[in-house]
C-alpha cells in the first residue's frame, strides 16, 4: 500500500504532469461531440415530452356581484347600485391533454383544448392585457378551452412573435400585437384568413358593417380578412375648455387675437363647420404660448405631444400630414387616397411637396410652441402635462385621452375636454396636377396601433383562437371593451356600435353609468363626464365616417422599419437636432427606399397593390357631419 | 530512439478543462461563426429564406451617415467618460486610503452605484433629470438659474450619458485602485517621510508607479466597457435619442436588428464593430508594452 507521502507525491506529479496539444485537442473533441450528442438527445425527448398531460394549475375565477351602496351626492342621499367584481381565487385542478383539434361537442365546443395568446404586457388591468384577463373565465366557461396569456413588451412583441412564426416554434396560437406588422403576418403567410369561419354559426357573430373602413383595413389584405378587428386607434386634437372659454369670453384677447392674424378666434365654429385646420392650430398654439393663461404664475404653451425618440413619433407624423397630400377619390389610384408610395414605381412620396409643406408646419409647432422637454415624454407624461398640470392648450394623442380625463388620479379636466378629429389642411399637393391646391382638405386618421389579434397557422386548435378573439368583437363585448367598462383596456371606440344611440350607435348612458341630463355623479361611479363622452364619440363618428377622405395604414411588409425611420429622421433630427426639413425628409426617402430594395421592390409593389385595393372602388364614402349643439357653450360660437 | 506513441489516460483534469471548453464553443465561439456567417446575407426576421449577398452588408454600412455618427457618439463618450472615472477614482482611492473619520462608511456608500443595474440607473436618471420639474432642474430653478436640457438637447445629451457613466463606473476604479494602494508596502512611505518627501512627491514617485498594473488593467476593462455602452443611452435617452445624439455603436446595432428586422446586416455591423474594438485593444497593449519596456 502507498504511503500517505507517496500518495500525495503522486497526485503532485499528476498534477504538474503536462498535456500534449494532441491529447488536449482529442479530449476536448470528445467532450463537444458527447455534448452535442446528449443535447440532441435531450432535445427530441423534450420535444415528445412537450406533448404530454399538462401540470395541474390553480384556476382564478372572476365572478360579477351586486352591491346596493347608499351615497351622498351633493344634499341628497342616494342609493346606487354599483356592479362591482370580485376576483376569487378557486383551487381547481385542471389536468388537460392538449388536443390537436376541436372536440366534438360533448357539451362545449373547445373542451379540454388549450391555446396561447401573446399580447402587451400590462397585466390583468393594463392596456390591451387585460381584455385576455377579463375575457379567459368567460372564455372557459363557454367554450371549455383554456387560455395562457404571455405578455411582452412593446419593442419584444413583434420580434419575438415574427421569430416565433419564422422558426415554425408555433408557441403562440394567436397574438395582438401592434398593426405595423401586419404586412409581414399576411405576406409571409404566417396567418389564417378568416372568412370561412365568419360565416361559420358556431362562432361569435360580429358586424363588420360596423367596422370603419381605415380600421378595417387593419385586418384586411387583398378584399379578406385576416385579423378580427378590436381597435381602432386614431389621434385626435384635443383642448382644455376651462381656458379656452375664458379667453373666449374676453374681449380684449379676442381682440388681440384678430389684430394679429387678421381673424376672429372661433374654434367651436371652426369645427362645426368643418373649417378647424392646422394653419389655425398653429395660429392658436402660437396664441397661447409664452403668458399664464392658467394663472399658476407660469407662462403656458400652446401644445403638448409626446415627441420621445423611439416612441410612436411616426404617428403623430402622419396623420399631420395627411391633409396636405392625401386627395380624396373616388377610385384607389395612382393619385387619390394614397400617402405613402406612388402606387407604380414605389417610389416614396416622402418628399412631395405637401409634405415638406405639412411637414414644416409641424415642425414649427413642435419646436415653438410645445416645451423643449417633450422630447423625452412618454405618452404618460405628456397626458400629465395636459391633463393634470394643464400647462398646454392643445394635445394631440389617442383616445385614452378621453379614459383618462375623468379619472380624478390622473386629471383635473373632468368635464373640460374638447375633442375634435385632426384638423386639415387649407392647402393640399395634387399629385395629378403636380401642384398645391387651396381647399380645405379633412382626411381621417387611423394612426395608432391597432391591436388586433390574428390567428397563427401554426396553432393547432386555431378554431379556438379565433372563437375567443371574434367574441370580443360582438357589438355588446366590445361596447363594453371600449367603454372600458372593466379595466382600462386601451381599445378605442370607433365601430358604429361603440357610440351612443343619438350618433348612430348602440350604447346607451346606463353603459357609462351616467344617469344623462348632463347630471355628473363623479369617479369612480362613472368613468366619463357625459360632456366629454359625447364631444368624444361626435369626434369619433366624424373621424371615421365623415371626413372627406381617408388613406390606408402602412402596412407592407417593412413598415416597423420605415416606422422607425421616420421616427429617428423627423422627430430625433428635424425637431430634436434642428435638421432642416428638406434635408430630413430626404433621408427618410433615402433609407424607405433602401428598405424597399431590400425586400424587393416588385414584391413590395404587388403588396401595396393587394394591402390598399389599388385600381378598385374606394368603399369609403363619407357620411354627413355629425354635430351636436348641447356639447359646446352656444354663446361662444360666434357667428 | 524511435518511440512509440504513449495515448494519454483520461483524467478528471481533462473533465474539469471539459467546462470551460463548453462555454467556449457554445456561448462565444459558435455564435461568432454564426453571426459571422449570416452577416453574408440578407437574412430578414419574418422572410424565411435568404440569399449569399457577399459584403453588401459591409459596404452599405460604410456608405451609411449614421454608422459614422455612431462612432463619433461612441468615441465621445467613450473619451470623455474613461479618464474622468480613472481620474476620480484614484483620488477617491487616495483619499480612502487616509486613516478618516467613518472611513468604512463612505467606502460603502461610494460603492452603491456599482452593484445597481444599469437599467435601474438610467430609470433614475429620467426621474432625477426630468426636464419639466425634477430635481436638478428644481434646484438649478430656485437658485435662479436656467434649467438644463438633459435630455432634450442634442448637444448636451451626450454628456448627460458621460455624466450617469462616470457615476456608475467610478466606484469600480476606485474599488481597484485601493486595492492596489493598500499593496504598497508601508517602508516605501515611511522612507519618503524620513527623506522629507511632500505628498504630491509621495504620490508622483511611488503611488503613481506603484499602480501602475491596476491602472494599465482599469483603462483596459473600462475602455472596452464603455465603447459596449448601451443600457444608459437606450434606456435614459429612449434609444439612442435626441434623434441619433447618442445613438452609439451598440443601440445602431440593436436598432438593425430588432427594429429594422435585418438580422443580416445587424450582424455585419457587430462583426466591423468587433474589429474596431480589437483594433483598439492591441494598440492600447502595444503602446503599454512599449512604454514599460
Amino acid at each position: 500500500m502507498p504511503s500517505e507521502n507517496e500518495k500525495m507525491e503522486n497526485n503532485l506529479l499528476n498534477l504538474n504532469k503536462r498535456v500534449s496539444r494532441r491529447a488536449a485537442l482529442s479530449t476536448a473533441a470528445k467532450v463537444g461531440i458527447t455534448a452535442v450528442v446528449c443535447g440532441v438527445v435531450a432535445g427530441v425527448g423534450g420535444y415528445f415530452a412537450g406533448s404530454a398531460a399538462a401540470p395541474p394549475k390553480t384556476v382564478t375565477k372572476t365572478v360579477p356581484t351586486t352591491v346596493t351602496a347608499t351615497k351622498t351626492v351633493g344634499a341628497a342621499t342616494v342609493t346606487e347600485t354599483v356592479t362591482k367584481t370580485v376576483t376569487k381565487t378557486v383551487p381547481t385542478t385542471v389536468t388537460a391533454t392538449v388536443a390537436t383539434t376541436p372536440t366534438t361537442p360533448t357539451g362545449k365546443l373547445f373542451e379540454g383544448v388549450k391555446i396561447t395568446g401573446a399580447t402587451l404586457a400590462g397585466g390583468p388591468k393594463g392596456a390591451i392585457s387585460s381584455v385576455l384577463y377579463h375575457y379567459r373565465p368567460i372564455f372557459k366557461e363557454l367554450t371549455g378551452a383554456d387560455l395562457d396569456i404571455v405578455e411582452l413588451s412593446f419593442a419584444d412583441l413583434p420580434v419575438k412573435i415574427l421569430a416565433d412564426l419564422t422558426t415554425g416554434a408555433g408557441k403562440y396560437d394567436f397574438f395582438v400585437p401592434c398593426s405595423n406588422i401586419m404586412g409581414d403576418l399576411v405576406a409571409g403567410g404566417y396567418v389564417w384568413e378568416l372568412d370561412k369561419w365568419m360565416k361559420d354559426p358556431r362562432f361569435p357573430k360580429w358586424d363588420p358593417d360596423s367596422v370603419p373602413y381605415a380600421v378595417a383595413q387593419c385586418s384586411r389584405w387583398g378584399g379578406h380578412w385576416y385579423g378580427v378587428p378590436w381597435d381602432s386607434d386614431a389621434w385626435y386634437l384635443n383642448w382644455n375648455m376651462r381656458y379656452m372659454d375664458k379667453v373666449l369670453r374676453d374681449k380684449d384677447k379676442r381682440r388681440e387675437f384678430k389684430d394679429k392674424y387678421g381673424y376672429e378666434l372661433n374654434p367651436y365654429k371652426w369645427y362645426r363647420d368643418r373649417e378647424l385646420t392646422w394653419q389655425k392650430v398653429r395660429d392658436m398654439c402660437e396664441f397661447f404660448t409664452g403668458w399664464d393663461w392658467n394663472e399658476d404664475g407660469e407662462p403656458d404653451w400652446g401644445m403638448i405631444m409626446g415627441l420621445r425618440t423611439g416612441e410612436q413619433g411616426t404617428f403623430w407624423w402622419e396623420p399631420f400630414v395627411a391633409p396636405f397630400i392625401v386627395n380624396p377619390g373616388p377610385m384607389m389610384d395612382r393619385y387619390h387616397n394614397i400617402l405613402y408610395y406612388d402606387p407604380e414605381t414605389m417610389d416614396p412620396l416622402v418628399k412631395s411637396p405637401g409634405i415638406v409643406e405639412g411637414t414644416k408646419l409641424f415642425v414649427e409647432i413642435c419646436t415653438k410652441f410645445t416645451p423643449k422637454a417633450a422630447l423625452t415624454f412618454t405618452f404618460a407624461e405628456t397626458w400629465d402635462y395636459f391633463l393634470n398640470k394643464q400647462k398646454a392648450m392643445f394635445t394631440f394623442m389617442p383616445p385614452d385621452t378621453f379614459t383618462l380625463v375623468g379619472n380624478p388620479e390622473k386629471s383635473r379636466m373632468r368635464g373640460y375636454l374638447m375633442t375634435t378629429p385632426p384638423p386639415g389642411s387649407e392647402v393640399y399637393y395634387d399629385l395629378k396636377e403636380k401642384r398645391m391646391v387651396e381647399k380645405i382638405n379633412l382626411i381621417g386618421d387611423p394612426a395608432g396601433c391597432h391591436w388586433h389579434p390574428w390567428v397563427s397557422k401554426l396553432s393547432k386548435a386555431p378554431e379556438a383562437a379565433y372563437w375567443f378573439s371574434a367574441y370580443v368583437a360582438t357589438p355588446e363585448q366590445h361596447r363594453l371593451t371600449t367603454a372600458s367598462a372593466y379595466a382600462w383596456t386601451g381599445i378605442d371606440p370607433g365601430f358604429l356600435s361603440d357610440l351612443l344611440t343619438d350618433y348612430g350607435g348602440t350604447a346607451t348612458l346606463a353603459d357609462y353609468h351616467l344617469p344623462g341630463g348632463f347630471k355628473d355623479p363623479g369617479y369612480p361611479t362613472a368613468w366619463y363626464n357625459e360632456g366629454d363622452l359625447r364631444r368624444a364619440h361626435i369626434a369619433v363618428f366624424n373621424n371615421w365616417f365623415a371626413m372627406d377622405g381617408q388613406y390606408n395604414y402602412h402596412r407592407i411588409p417593412g413598415a416597423t422599419a420605415i416606422f422607425t425611420i421616420i421616427d429617428t429622421h423627423i422627430i430625433g433630427e428635424a425637431i430634436a437636432a434642428g435638421v432642416p426639413v428638406e434635408e430630413a425628409l430626404y433621408r427618410c426617402w433615402k433609407d424607405i427606399n433602401k428598405v424597399i430594395d431590400d425586400y424587393g421592390r416588385d414584391k413590395m409593389k404587388k403588396w401595396y397593390h393587394d394591402a390598399i385595393g389599388y385600381g378598385k372602388p374606394n368603399p369609403y364614402k363619407p357620411r354627413p357631419w355629425l354635430w351636436d349643439d348641447r356639447v359646446v357653450p352656444k354663446d361662444l360660437i360666434f357667428e | 530512439m524511435g518511440g512509440r506513441v504513449v495515448k494519454p489516460k483520461f483524467t478528471v483534469y481533462h473533465l474539469f478543462l471539459a467546462i470551460p471548453v463548453l462555454y467556449a464553443l457554445s456561448l462565444v465561439i459558435f455564435p461568432l461563426v454564426y453571426s459571422a456567417a449570416i452577416s453574408f446575407t440578407n437574412w430578414k426576421l419574418g422572410i424565411p429564406t435568404y440569399e449569399f449577398v457577399g459584403l453588401r452588408n459591409y459596404i452599405d454600412e460604410f456608405h451609411d451617415y449614421r454608422f459614422w455618427n455612431s462612432l463619433r457618439v461612441t468615441f465621445l463618450i467613450t473619451a470623455g467618460a474613461v479618464p474622468v472615472e480613472i481620474i476620480l477614482g484614484l483620488i477617491i482611492a487616495v483619499l480612502m486610503s487616509h486613516q478618516i473619520k467613518l472611513r468604512g462608511f463612505f467606502r460603502s456608500i461610494l460603492l452603491i452605484p456599482l452593484f445597481t443595474s444599469p437599467v435601474a440607473i438610467a430609470l433614475m436618471g429620467e426621474v432625477v433629470m426630468y426636464e419639466a420639474g425634477g430635481p436638478i432642474n428644481g434646484y438649478l430653478k430656485l437658485l435662479g438659474l436656467q434649467p438644463i436640457s438633459w435630455r432634450s438637447s442634442a448637444t448636451m445629451a451626450p454628456w448627460t450619458v458621460v455624466i450617469w457613466d462616470v457615476w456608475e463606473w467610478t466606484p469600480f476604479c476606485f474599488l481597484i485602485f485601493l486595492a492596489g494602494i493598500q499593496a504598497i508596502p508601508r517602508v516605501y512611505y515611511e522612507a519618503a517621510e524620513i527623506d522629507g518627501a511632500s505628498g504630491f512627491q509621495i504620490f508622483k514617485s511611488i503611488t503613481l508607479p506603484m499602480l501602475k498594473y491596476p491602472l494599465i488593467t482599469v483603462t483596459m476593462f473600462r475602455l472596452v466597457d464603455t465603447l459596449k455602452i448601451f443600457e444608459i443611452p437606450f434606456v435614459l435617452m429612449a434609444g439612442g435619442g435626441p434623434g441619433i445624439a447618442t445613438e452609439v455603436q451598440s443601440v445602431y446595432i440593436y436598432k438593425a436588428g430588432f427594429r429594422g428586422f435585418q438580422f443580416g446586416a445587424a450582424s455585419a455591423y457587430s462583426m466591423v464593430f468587433l474589429i474596431i474594438v480589437m483594433v483598439i485593444m492591441m494598440i492600447f497593449i502595444r503602446r503599454v508594452r512599449s512604454y514599460y519596456a
